[in-house]
């Protein structure tokens, strides 16, 4: 277990599913949503801002969906795995597809997990309480870094 | 009108030429046997046969040259001890006379006597040679000299000083002895030697040297003990005269052959015949010979050789060892020139080799003189056959003989003679016919303008072949089915292939073929391209007629056009096509907000519960009722969609697998409603989708188990179907039964035969349907006896039809 919870960077454009598993998430003690993204250039600038200036921090987890306007999941995933800082994050994706050549092309390019989007809340918030499980509990995540 | 058939014409091949013509194998086949049988003769002869005695006459041959060798090696080693015998005898016979004895005693006087006085050596010299002793013996030593005529030089030297006694070399030359060869090898009384070597004039001629000591006379004491050897006696004899004749001459040798001498370390004692490899002459006492036949006679050893020898050229060599004194032993070498050695036997060869080549070519002439004359019979014969090939039945060949060939031909010619009795009498009965027919002729062309008629209306053409004539006959239907004016084409077989598409034309050639050979009927559809250039597709079946030996004589058949049924079917294809894709997409799509309403509805219902009065709660249900129910609609169109696009199975599934998975599922189900499921055994086989079979028989037993009598448990019953081409399921309910006139009707998409007091989209059993539908089965509902319903599924047990082009009814 790790003695603080882990600090996760949501980027999904869908506002619904956005409250879904902020919902979802509030009923775990291990995830806490450290921001939220609504596109992959958002995400991108926020994740480049993050560590540029005191007090501020990267997040420990990303959940990143695929299909999103302006840029996808996996530009973000590939400019995430190309900067010296942010290639050491675990990156989950989490999506509504489950097209293999999506799960083949996220692994392959540095996924570290991929979980399609279930559709009741119910199923979302077992989702996220087995991520929990997981991620805080079984799966060691790099140190907190602050700058 | 005729059908052009593009293979060779038989018989063609008669003109193939001489070289495939009976003729000229018998010339190949018994010239070769003749041939092979002299060579192999030739063979034997020259080389022998294995594991007998026999060893041919190459190896006969060399035998009698080496014996040959052998002999003359003999013959001259003979001589030479011979002809050294008697030197050694004359000497002795010199060496032991009481005269040589004597005058040796008195100069060995005067010697010592000068030596007691202190002269010195040429003081000593002219003592001696003042003595009457040194001018008697020197006569006499001239006397032995001319008698024998062998010696070029004799003489008599002192053997403690080495002073010459007495010799006739001239004195100039000659006064001391001890440096000449021989003079100090002999050191006991008895001693003798032969060498050969230098004399010791200015020139230093090679020479032999035979000495021999000479003793006292008996009871003459030198004095202090001395031996009694006081002299040595030495003779010259020269080897140009008499050792080199002797080896040379005499015995077969030839013009390369040659005998030489060697010692024991190999130096050759006389002058070689031939030059040396790098053209000097080898020099005798000195040279050293290295060849083979050389180092084994210096070891003293006998024997023939085969070897190269100091020229490096191959000789057949002898070699024998010639024991002169117990002290010295000669190798002599006799040699000769392989290729001079076994010129004759090669000779011999040529001459042989020769005979076979002529002998095999008057045995090819003789055999193609026998060859033409046995086959002329048969050739006239062919000619005849072809003469009547062509038509000419008066052709007869010529009986010549009375063997085989000429009975052939007899009964050839009577065979022909029955061939034109026949034609004759067929001829006749053709033109019999022929009249009947014309009057028949009549009748049928009136039923075939109502064919005409007829055909039009159909839009289908006729179409005949007659294979014998050759001859192709279509309907006016047909002409104008391929865009042709009756007048204006001849309907030959390459030239309807050549207005059949390019794409088709192999696959529509190769059928036709097909057809023909075995007589099964042609049934293709393909496309043809009219005069003008438009493609139309037609349909196309034949029947062939055969008669009692099993080849088709006729083929008649049917052409359809059918561009107008295809366009149809293609656009309804993709009208269908575009739906399936309409009714995927828009239920896939409803199903995100769907989504939304229902999660959110959940969420209120969990979180704002306590805020929401009585009739708040129960509006929200109503929310959440209506998106489960929403939600099971999409599931099942989405489901029915994909029914729709299922692929056709390759392979078979056991029936009651598919029932057992279906049960498996509806578990929940059936506890639930406490339903009683019998499944009969023996349930057939089915050609289906596993997954989706499962899914129509699931939705099939579903539907049973929500109807039951009032009251009761529901009560279903799985059984099998069987008819020909088609295998299923058949699920029985003890429900109210379905009214008479909605039994199609429930197998509509969300056409529901009940009210909603009975759960269920009403998707059920359209998505049976459609899965039937994939797998070419039928699905449909009867009233089952003694109340209730029977509901069948079947899929169809034939294989899916392949690749060949298929009527467009699908």
């Amino acid at each position: 277990m790790n003695p603080q919870p882990i600090e996760a960077l949501l980027v999904e454009d869908n506002e619904d599913d956005v409250i879904l598993i902020r919902e979802a998430l509030a009923g775990t003690r291990q995830i806490k949503l450290l921001a939220v993204a609504k596109d992959g250039e958002e995400a991108m600038a926020y994740l480049k801002r993050q560590g540029q200036q005191r007090n501020t921090k990267l997040p420990g987890l990303v959940f990143l969906d695929i299909n999103m306007p302006k840029k996808d999941g996996f530009w973000v995933l590939e400019e995430m795995r190309a900067d010296q800082t942010l290639r050491s994050i675990p990156v989950i994706m989490l999506t509504t597809s489950d097209r293999e050549e999506d799960v083949v092309r996220s692994y392959d390019i540095g996924a570290c997990s991929f979980v399609t989007k279930p559709g009741d809340f119910e199923e979302i918030e077992l989702v996220m309480r087995r991520i929990e499980e997981y991620w805080g509990g079984v799966s060691r995540i790099p140190e907190r870094r602050e700058s | 009108m005729s059908i052009e058939h593009n293979s060779q014409r038989p018989g063609s091949s008669q003109r193939a030429g001489f070289f495939s013509s009976v003729h000229f194998k018998m010339i190949l086949y018994f010239g070769l046997v003749a041939g092979v049988a002299m060579v192999a003769l030739q063979l034997v002869d020259f080389y022998g046969l294995p594991f007998i005695d026999y060893d041919g006459s190459i190896k006969e041959n060399e035998d009698r040259v080496l014996r040959g060798l052998d002999l003359v090696a003999d013959l001259k080693k003979e001589r030479l001890l011979r002809w050294m015998e008697e030197r050694n005898d004359d000497i002795e016979v010199l060496a032991e006379s009481a005269f040589a004895r004597e005058y040796v005693a008195g100069l060995r006087g005067i010697i010592k006597r000068g030596i007691a006085q202190g002269k010195g050596e040429d003081a000593l010299w002219q003592q001696v040679e003042g003595s009457a002793a040194h001018r008697a013996m020197e006569k006499h030593l001239e006397l032995v000299k001319a008698t024998y005529g062998v010696y070029r030089e004799i003489a008599i030297a002192d053997k403690a000083t080495g002073l010459v006694m007495a010799s006739t070399h001239s004195i100039e030359d000659f006064k001391s002895a001890p440096l000449e060869p021989c003079f100090s090898e002999i050191v006991n009384p008895d001693g003798v030697c032969v060498r050969l070597g230098k004399d010791s004039s200015s020139l230093g001629r090679p020479v032999l040297i035979v000495a021999r000591s000479v003793d006292l006379p008996d009871g003459v004491v030198d004095g202090g003990g001395e031996e009694r050897a006081a002299a040595v006696l030495l003779a010259y004899v020269d080897t140009r005269d008499f050792i080199e004749p002797l080896l040379h001459t005499g015995g077969r040798l030839g013009a390369s052959g040659e005998s030489f001498l060697v010692d024991r370390r190999r130096r050759i004692l006389v002058p070689l015949k031939h030059l040396l490899a790098d053209g000097s002459r080898a020099v005798p006492l000195e040279y050293e010979i290295t060849a083979d036949a050389a180092t084994f006679a210096a070891r003293g050893e006998e024997g023939i050789v085969i070897s190269e020898d100091y020229r490096g050229e191959p000789v057949l060599a002898a070699y024998r060892h010639v024991r002169i004194t117990p002290q010295v032993g000669w190798g002599m070498v006799v040699k000769i020139d392989i290729a001079e050695a076994f010129a004759p036997l090669r000779t011999e060869m040529r001459y042989t080799n020769a005979i076979v080549v002529i002998g095999s070519m008057l045995g090819f002439l003789v055999v193609g003189l026998l060859a033409y004359r046995i086959t002329r019979p048969v050739r006239l014969m062919a000619e005849a056959a072809r003469r009547v090939r062509e038509g000419d039945l008066t052709a007869r060949a010529p009986v010549s003989s009375v063997d085989e060939v000429g009975l052939l031909a007899g009964t050839f010619n009577s065979m022909i003679e029955r061939v034109e009795d026949w034609t004759k009498d067929l001829e006749f009965q053709v033109e019999n016919r022929t009249a009947l027919l014309m009057s028949a002729y009549q009748e049928l062309q009136e039923s075939e303008n109502q064919l005409i008629e007829a055909q039009k209306i159909a839009n289908a053409g006729s179409w005949r072949i007659d294979l014998a004539k050759r001859e192709i006959h279509m309907s006016e239907e047909a002409y104008r089915i391929f865009g042709l004016q009756p007048d204006e084409f001849e309907p030959t077989y390459e030239a309807l292939l050549s207005l059949i598409h390019p794409d088709d034309t192999e696959f529509v050639r190769a059928s036709i073929k097909q057809a023909l050979e075995d007589g099964a009927s042609f049934d293709a559809v393909f496309r043809i391209v009219r005069p003008g250039g438009e493609i139309r597709h037609v349909h196309t079946r034949s029947k062939e007629i055969m008669d009692e030996a099993g080849k088709v004589t006729y083929s008649v058949g049917s052409v359809q056009d059918i561009t107008e049924r295809r366009r149809w079917e293609e656009e309804i294809r993709s009208k269908n096509l575009e739906l399936e894709h309409l009714l995927h997409v828009a239920s896939h799509d409803l199903r995100e907000p769907l989504r939304s309403i229902s999660n959110f509805a959940h969420l209120v219902n969990t979180q704002y519960y306590d805020r929401l009065d009585q009739k708040g709660r129960d509006y929200l249900q109503r929310v959440v009722r209506g998106t489960g129910r929403m939600r099971s609609l999409i599931d099942d169109l989405l489901m029915l969609s994909r029914a729709r696009s299922v692929e056709p199975p390759e392979r078979e599934w056991e029936g009651s697998a598919i029932v057992h998975d279906a049960l498996k599922r509806l578990d929940q189900m059936i506890v639930r409603t406490g339903a009683k499921i019998r499944v009969e055994d023996g349930l057939p086989r089915l050609k289906a989708d596993r997954v989706w079979a499962t899914q129509a028989v699931y939705n099939l037993v579903a539907n049973a188990l929500k109807f039951s009598r009032d009251g009761e448990a529901p009560e279903v019953e799985i059984g099998g179907y069987r008819r020909e081409g088609e295998a299923g399921i058949v699920v029985r309910d003890r429900g109210p039964g379905v009214p008479p006139g909605q039994a199609e009707r429930i197998f509509e998409l969300f056409k529901r035969g009940v009210g909603r007091e009975v759960e269920g989209t009403g998707a059920g059993l359209a998505i049976v349907r459609a899965v039937a539908q994939r797998h070419r089965g039928r699905a449909w509902v009867q009233v089952r006896e003694g109340g209730g319903s029977e509901f069948f599924i079947t899929f169809s047990s034939r294989l899916p039809q392949e690749g060949r082009v298929e009527p467009a009814a699908d």
